[in-house]
């Protein structure tokens, strides 16, 4: 008797769950659909799905928005919802662990609307799970591999050049040549922050600390950057004006567009005014640390290792600093954060620990906030390479980046999938 | 809106989660023991066959099969005798945070060798073909993964109930001490039970992974909480309950998602949990414990 | 009763000791020494450990929702100490906070407390009627509800949603976690050491004597939940402070396992072996191991093989498994140090060993 009483039970929530149902989920007019998939807790994925839906409300189109608990494998529920809304879009900016099972899921079941993500998807990940896919995967990116242009072509070959010489290299890269956005970025801002050691060397020569470094980041100005010019508006953000669109096929991403938006900020004309002391340059062993705070494990570890490669690849390319007539190395310490918020101060504290200058990442928006703290207290600058959530650089002096952010990419996709779906 | 494809996606997920339900089941009712590591077995099962016969393998997927059923066995076989026959006399919180240091080992090892990267399950010839039944479609995987779990859980009752293992098997649970001295190989029984959970463990590996098919080393996590909370829901110690309970958990998770329920989808299952639990603390198919003095 | 035996003088002089070590560590290491990072984590962990220890080791309960209360206590202590002029730009998605007043740390410490309690009271109105392993299960239950349900866009206005909260009181001193790990901790012993803490004992050896002994079972084992979950949700607190930054995914079951950990490294029933623990659960683990997840890595200039991302936590679980297996009962067991005892045993040791000419370890 109790038995069926606690089916009964276990019955009747479900039927509690159909009644309470939420009804805004269900789809109300006739304008074009987009559904749009977040992870649950996740800084990064939320924030640019939220940009995305206000973007693309705005043009016109109506949003479905769900999240999902981290650590789920399952997707196709939430890939039936989208088809049972008729979407004509699905947009789901999330790691590449949940792109994985997604793409394969949408597959199974026969979707026909096109798939779009932010920066993560650009990664071998989407490229094996996308192998034979009925329907269109789109991401966007901050470069391009095929640009013909100078600086860009010259750092592909070179860097593929040099994965293919490292075979350790390149296992860390996911086994092949393909060359990440990320890793561009990452040999951007390592060259940014080359360049405002070396300006703060000028000033301040050998009784530089970090705190100059920081100020000459400030105004740094990288002009032959792989991912455009770079150079940092009053929050410390790069001003970038184009996104790059580009489609998995074929086990390779093919270039689809330059999606340009206006940016009217202007570079930081003074250096912002810091407090703290400062780490010294470490005149005793003739080096100079540049701490690399990246996820080289968990759930971003794949575009955190390839973020890294770019830092090693630019290091191996220039690695001395002339300061007084001194020759001093530049080395890299790479401390992981394992995709982890709890992981933040600690991994940042190590990097602070060995005296660093100056340090470059993360992968991630969330554990770059969490560390924010961590540099400011040690007055250590930090360059941030494709954390892309507002909240890096706001209200955190010593934080930069060198990627654009996620209400601009989040736009940007707004209108993309506007334009696609439209057609 | 058609409840169709979420009422088979629900019954499918719980029937892979119930072929692992049934381990924790199982030696939860002959250990007293909640083995934590077994939803980590279940993914180390899928990564060793992503190493045999996946992108970086050349085994032929068959055979692969084989040996990853094989090889799982003996892992479940080797887990028990290395982490918890040791512990046997010690308290029972000993032997469950030996089982949390398992399940941390696993992992840790997996995300070492992977590089914390999602790897692709092979095609599995049959399970990962795409069929369309009832009006849905989707990979066959999914929609035999109730009745495999059904035909096994049928076959372990009656190997249970009418072969004279099954009988040492039903006195260990019954009683440790006692059926030690009627003179059986206890033991034996506990690692036979290992390897037919491990079993399970595997052949659920087999359909789910077919189905989701990225696995990185935290894919077993999911799985193993939804697994234990089913085998929990169901009465643990009882293997049709662990069956039951499964198939609640995934039809009431995919049907909370239908309706709109998305953003509590993992909170539902735990306050199901709980519920059952103040209810009927022995969960459904449970059996009344009596305090000895 | 007499307080000031030898045991509890050289005890006293062993903390004062510890206390002067801190000190000098505060004023004299380098302002970038790991010390600082890692000492206000082992604070952190050594008050949840203990408070952990309280429920398990001393009353017998065996819960794993120290994660959900740890929850509880960050959010409350983060939300309640955020600047009213930078509220606006934390909580910047969901337009504003509810609260608009800044409280002063210690108060907001105690609400963090109270608030993880009231929530354990509730919880444990239903739960504590379980038995060991469902009771285990059904607060493990808790705490993921408890994180699924603040991360909810809905409830922004109060928690911020899935967004982390920064900005809120923070202090980077060693000594204030010291201060308030070493009151929480004192209170718990006195608290285990009076007649409560006898009855959480009797009840841990064995129920249905104690409640014959006449001892009320749900009202002391609600009693120890609740405290429990109140120093736990200070360690929340605290962990919001060394953190930094408060988010909800942080807190899985994993911390919960974490904490078990430290607390059976140190000692199941062992206050001191709680402490020694998580000194060296999280120096090791954040601090002196961390060159195994360094390629790069050189000892004596050869590189040494197998390190790379993630060995460091091949190796810890390899050293938990070995701790687990053959060392069972901890560093401590279920004895407290007794640095006087220890110097007794010393001094006899010494002499019997000059008597047996190198006798056994």
């Amino acid at each position: 008797m109790k038995k069926i009483l606690a089916i009964l039970l276990a019955l009747a929530m479900v039927f509690a769950l159909a009644a309470c149902g939420d009804a805004s989920a269900e789809k109300k007019s006739d304008k074009v659909v987009a559904y749009v998939l977040a992870e649950k807790g996740d800084t990064y994925s939320l924030g640019l799905a939220n940009n995305f839906k206000t973007a693309f409300e705005a043009l016109g189109g109506e949003v479905i928005m769900e999240t999902f608990p981290a650590n789920t494998t399952n997707f196709s529920d939430y890939v039936q919802k989208a088809m049972d809304n008729s979407a004509a879009v699905m947009f789901a900016p999330n790691s590449t662990t949940v792109a994985s099972n997604l793409i394969k899921n949408a597959q199974d079941l026969g979707v026909e609307f096109p798939l779009m993500a932010g920066d993560t998807w650009e990664s071998s990940v989407i490229l094996d799970a996308a192998k034979g896919c009925d329907f269109d995967v789109y991401c966007s990116t901050f470069f391009d591999e095929n640009d013909e242009s100078g600086t860009a072509k010259e750092f592909v070959t070179g860097f593929k050049a040099w994965l293919n010489a490292n075979s350790d290299k390149k296992d860390m890269n996911g086994g092949n040549d393909i060359v990440a956005a990320v890793s561009a970025l990452g040999f951007d801002a390592y060259n940014v922050a080359m360049v405002a050691i070396r300006a703060a060397a000028e000033t301040a020569g050998s009784a530089m600390t970090s705190i100059d470094v920081a100020k000459a980041i400030c105004t740094a100005k990288l002009e032959n950057a792989v991912t455009g010019v770079i150079q940092f508006n009053e929050t410390g953000d790069a001003i970038k004006d184009s996104a790059y669109i580009k489609k998995a096929a074929d086990g390779a991403f093919q270039f689809v567009k330059v999606q340009k938006t206006a940016n009217s900020d202007s570079p930081m004309s003074t250096a912002k005014e810091y407090a703290e002391a400062g780490i010294a340059l470490d005149t005793a062993n003739k080096k100079i640390v540049i701490g690399v705070y990246e996820p080289t494990s968990g759930a971003n570890g794949a575009g955190g290792k390839q973020e890294v490669l770019g830092v090693e690849y630019a290091n191996s390319l220039d690695h001395v600093v002339t300061i007084d007539g001194v020759d001093y190395e530049v080395v890299l310490y790479v401390s992981d954060n394992g995709s982890l918020e709890e992981n933040a101060v600690t991994a940042a504290s190590a990097i602070v620990n060995q005296g660093a200058l100056v340090a470059l990442g993360s992968y991630g928006s969330g554990v770059s906030i969490a560390a924010a703290d961590t540099f400011s207290a040690a007055g250590m600058p930090a360059i941030g390479i494709s954390c892309t959530n507002t909240a890096v650089t706001e209200g955190h002096d010593y934080y930069f980046r060198t990627c654009f952010l996620d209400p601009f990419q989040g736009g940007v996709m707004a209108s993309f999938a506007w334009e696609t779906v439209a057609k | 809106m058609n409840i169709m494809p979420y009422v088979i996606r629900g019954l499918a997920t719980g029937g892979q989660f119930a072929l692992v339900a049934i381990g924790y089941t199982m030696v939860y009712g002959i250990l007293k023991l909640i083995n934590f590591a077994h939803g980590d077995m279940f993914m180390v099962s899928g990564i060793m066959l992503i190493y045999m016969a996946g992108s970086t393998g050349a085994m032929p997927i068959f055979a692969s099969i084989i040996i990853m059923v094989i090889l799982t066995v003996i892992l479940g076989y080797l887990i028990e005798k290395c982490a918890y026959a040791p512990l046997r006399t010690a308290p029972r919180m000993s032997s469950m945070i030996s089982a949390i240091g398992v399940s941390y080992l696993l992992q840790n090892l997996v995300s070492y060798i992977t590089g914390g990267l999602s790897k692709q399950y092979p095609e599995i010839p049959g399970l990962s073909t795409s069929v369309r039944f009832l009006g849905v479609k989707d990979k066959l995987s999914v929609f035999v993964s109730p009745v495999v779990a059904i035909v096994l859980m049928v076959v372990l009752v009656l190997v249970i109930n009418h072969t004279k293992f099954g009988m040492s098997m039903r006195a260990v649970s019954k009683d440790f001490e006692t059926s030690q001295l009627m003179g059986i190989k206890i033991n034996r029984v506990i690692s036979i039970t290992f390897a037919i959970g491990a079993f399970l463990a595997a052949v659920g590996s087999l359909l789910y992974f077919s189905k989701n098919t990225g696995i990185n080393h935290l894919a077993g996590s999911t799985p193993g909480i939804k697994a234990f909370i089913a085998a929990v829901v169901g009465g643990i110690g009882s293997i049709p309950g662990a069956v039951v309970g499964a198939l609640i958990i995934g039809l009431v998770e995919s049907l909370a998602k239908a309706f709109g329920l998305a953003d509590f989808s993992d909170v539902i299952s735990f306050a199901l949990l709980i519920i059952i639990l103040v209810f009927k603390p022995t969960g459904i198919f449970g059996e009344k414990v009596i305090d000895k003095v | 009763m007499k307080i000031l035996t030898k045991k509890s003088m050289c005890n006293l002089a062993l903390v004062i000791v510890l206390l002067i070590v801190l000190v000098c560590i505060e004023l004299f290491a380098p302002a970038t020494s790991m010390w600082f990072s890692v000492l206000r984590k082992v604070f952190t962990f050594s008050l949840a450990a203990v408070s952990m220890n309280l429920l398990n080791g001393f009353t017998g309960l065996f819960s794993l929702g120290q994660a959900g209360f740890m929850l509880l206590g960050a959010y409350t202590y983060a939300v309640l100490t955020i600047p009213t002029d930078l509220r606006h730009t934390v909580f910047r998605n969901y337009g504003d906070s509810i609260f608009n007043f800044q409280l002063p740390l210690v108060i907001a410490l105690i609400c963090a407390g109270i608030v993880a309690a009231f929530f354990a009271y509730l919880i444990g109105l239903p739960v504590l009627r379980l038995k060991s392993d469902y009771l285990a299960i059904a607060t493990l239950g808790f705490a993921e509800i408890a994180r699924g349900l603040v991360q909810l866009q809905q409830f922004g206005p109060v928690t911020n949603g899935p967004d982390p909260i920064n900005n809120f009181t923070a202090p980077k001193n060693i000594l204030v976690y010291a201060a308030i790990a070493g009151v929480c901790i004192l209170i718990i012993i006195m608290l285990i050491d009076s007649t409560y803490g006898r009855a959480f004992k009797a009840i841990r050896d064995d129920e249905i004597a104690a409640e014959a002994m006449g001892i009320n079972l749900a009202h002391h084992k609600r009693l120890s939940f609740v405290t429990s979950s109140f120093f736990c949700g200070i360690a929340g607190a605290m962990l919001a402070m060394c953190n930094t930054s408060v988010s909800s995914v942080s807190f899985t079951s994993s911390m919960t396992y974490q904490i078990l950990l430290v607390v059976v490294i140190g000692g199941i029933g062992s206050v001191s072996g709680s402490l020694i623990a998580a000194f060296i659960y999280y120096a090791s683990s954040e601090w002196w191991l961390k060159f195994l997840d360094l390629e790069t890595f050189t000892a004596a200039g050869t590189k040494i093989p197998l390190l790379g991302p993630g060995f460091r936590m091949v190796v810890f679980s390899v050293l938990i498994m070995i701790i687990v297996l053959f060392f069972r009962s901890g560093i401590m067991g279920t004895r407290e140090i007794d640095v006087y005892g220890f110097f007794c045993k010393l001094a006899g040791k010494g002499k019997a060993k000059k008597a047996q000419e190198g006798g056994a370890n």
